[in-house]
């Protein structure tokens, strides 16, 4: 996009569920600068053009998961997304599907959230007193937490959930979110909550209902492909169906230290 | 892990269907192709010739267990992405399991009874 | 006073089953597996009224049978029978090698710009549509080189 000032038409969805019926749409003329993001146009729409438009948004540099939308027919991060680079000169701004809209751009992402729960996403310990008073550290070998790593970068933003055809029909699927996160910590070695955590997934509106479509991890913005862990999810559940539980591999442990060095002292300078 | 047993199940059967359904492809959709000799398989002599042969009898009967189970349980699959409700889950469970042994039994008969015509 | 206002669902239903957005080719296969599933299976049902109802009356009945099914609708409509059976097939073969988790290769660390595992393994997806798209045309070579279909 050149330096100079443009213009572009935003249009945008707008509903308010004590006064429309229907949701409609609302058409604003927004002047962009270089490197502008949609984030950016919605909040200069706020500001200056009609500050009743709702959306959600909170660190703006696609790390809370807050402004998941479906922009120009495709769920982005509205902060992670430049108008540029849509090569477009009008957006279309539409809140993610297959969440319940609250108002406007902002939808209701509790069923996620509550999906997410209900796999136990969490390091589970056989010994159930260490699960939450830790004695230990852990130690994991950099392939041990590859297993893992790139799974545990979902910042929970609904947008693979947006992607999915199974989601867009079935609203008890656990999804692509819930779905990659089990697999995330079934995959950790220091976890011991495979045997259950699976038969959780292989409920009917479990694993077995994703069909590769893949849009998932097409659309992550933080390049967690979720379909990708489903599959080995699935991987994991087939091998607890034919031979049983599997253990992940014991983890190693620090020794207890033998003796505890003294903290060295705040220098008197700095604590006033 | 019955539902991952089953869902493995499903998928056996689509390889014994693949298998299966070759074997008939090959001989039936693409006899001039691979020039199997049989320029009407549909005709009542080449059919029933294959029905008398009990080779042919045990893989028509694998071939409708294969497909009833993996075409039922698939098409149930299709219906729990559309519906909520656990109770209609189990209605279509159970209409599926008591149809797929009607059917079943009426097309397995009918191959023997030829047979043993 | 403040009223309890519900969030408005908006799911895209079965519609998004069929469009959801512009992805990529895969979320397209999904469709056309689910189609062609049906299909088959609908047609797996009217071929057992067929073989067992019709071929049980003896020979008359099943050559008239016969005679009723070879007209240009019929035929055209097994060739779409075979079609999908093709397509179900291979995109079947995939579908189950890398549901259980092979050939689509280990988690990467997600460096920008972004990848995932479906379209790094892209290629194997095309190899299977190649093969589906050569069936296709010895199907229908079958029909032409002889006769019956
Ligand atoms: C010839 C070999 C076949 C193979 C390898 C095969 C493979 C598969 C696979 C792997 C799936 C699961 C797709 C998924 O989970 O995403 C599937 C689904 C299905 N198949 Fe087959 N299949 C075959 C033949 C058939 C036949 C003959 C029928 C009909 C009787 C059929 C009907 C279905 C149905 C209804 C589904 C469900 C579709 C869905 O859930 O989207 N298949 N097939
Ligand atoms: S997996 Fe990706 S798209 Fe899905 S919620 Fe997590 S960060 Fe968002
Ligand atoms: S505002 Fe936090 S991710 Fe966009």
């Amino acid at each position: 996009m050149p330096d100079k000032e443009t213009s572009v038409t935003f249009k945008v969805q707008r509903f308010d569920p004590e006064k429309d019926k229907q949701p409609r749409m609302q058409e604003f003329i927004v002047p962009t600068r270089r490197g502008m993001t949609i984030l950016d146009a919605l909040l200069y729409i706020k500001e200056n053009l009609d500050g009743t438009l709702a959306f959600r948004t909170s660190c703006r540099m696609g790390i809370c998961g807050s402004c998941g939308m479906y922009i120009n027919n495709y769920p982005r991060l509205a902060c992670h997304t430049q108008i540029a680079e849509l090569e477009s000169a009008v957006v279309t701004v539409k809140p993610l599907p297959n969440s319940p809209i609250i108002k406007d751009l902002a939808v209701d992402l509790q069923p996620m959230f509550d999906k997410h729960k209900s796999i136990k996403p969490y390091i589970v310990q056989e010994n159930k007193t260490e699960e939450s008073n830790l004695t230990h550290e852990y130690v994991q070998k950099p392939e041990e937490v590859e297993e893992y790593e790139q799974f545990s970068y979902c910042i929970k933003c609904g947008i693979c959930v947006a992607a999915c055809p199974t989601s867009a029909s079935d609203a008890k699927f656990l999804g692509p979110q819930a779905l990659g996160q089990a697999y995330r910590y079934c995959a950790d070695s220091r976890d011991a909550g495979s045997a259950e955590r699976l038969t959780i997934t292989e409920s009917n509106h479990g694993a077995w209902r994703c069909h590769l479509a893949g849009a998932c991890s097409e659309a992550c913005p933080k390049g967690v492909d979720p379909g990708l862990a489903i599959q080995l999810l699935k991987n994991k559940m087939a091998k607890q169906a034919l031979a049983g539980p599997q253990k992940n591999k014991k983890v190693a442990i620090y020794p207890e230290p033998k003796e505890i060095k003294p903290r060295v002292a705040v220098p008197p300078f700095t604590a006033k | 892990m019955l539902k991952t047993r089953m869902q493995l199940l499903f998928y056996l059967s689509a390889i014994g269907l693949a298998v299966f359904l070759g074997i008939h492809m090959a001989v039936q959709h693409l006899n001039n192709v691979l020039a199997t000799g049989d320029t009407a398989p549909t005709s009542w002599l080449s059919m029933i010739g294959r029905a008398t042969q009990n080779g042919w009898v045990v893989i028509y009967i694998l071939m409708l267990v294969f497909g009833l189970y993996h075409g039922l349980y698939g098409l149930r699959g299709i219906i729990i992405e559309m519906t909520k409700s656990d109770k209609a889950i189990n209605l279509v469970n159970r209409i599926f399991i008591v149809g797929g042994i009607i059917i079943f039994a009426w097309a397995a008969y009918i191959p023997i009874a030829l047979a043993t015509r | 006073m403040q009223t309890e206002v519900k969030p408005r669902p908006n799911q895209l239903g079965i519609v998004g089953w069929f469009w959801g957005g512009n992805y990529k080719i895969e979320r397209y296969l999904y469709i056309l597996h689910r189609v062609t599933g049906v299909g088959l299976i609908l047609f797996a049902m009217f071929h057992l009224f067929e073989t067992t109802v019709m071929r049980n009356q003896g020979e008359s009945v099943w050559e008239m049978t016969m005679r009723f099914l070879a007209n240009p609708i019929f035929e055209i409509g097994l060739i779409l029978v075979g079609f999908a059976f093709v397509i179900h097939m291979l995109n079947g073969a995939r579908l189950i090698i890398q549901e259980l988790g092979y050939l689509l290769g280990r988690p990467k660390r997600p460096v920008y710009p972004y990848s995932d595992a479906i379209r790094r393994k892209r290629g194997i997806t095309m190899i299977f549509m190649a093969v589906i798209i050569v069936l296709m045309v010895v199907f229908v070579l079958n029909r032409f080189i002889g006769g019956a279909v």
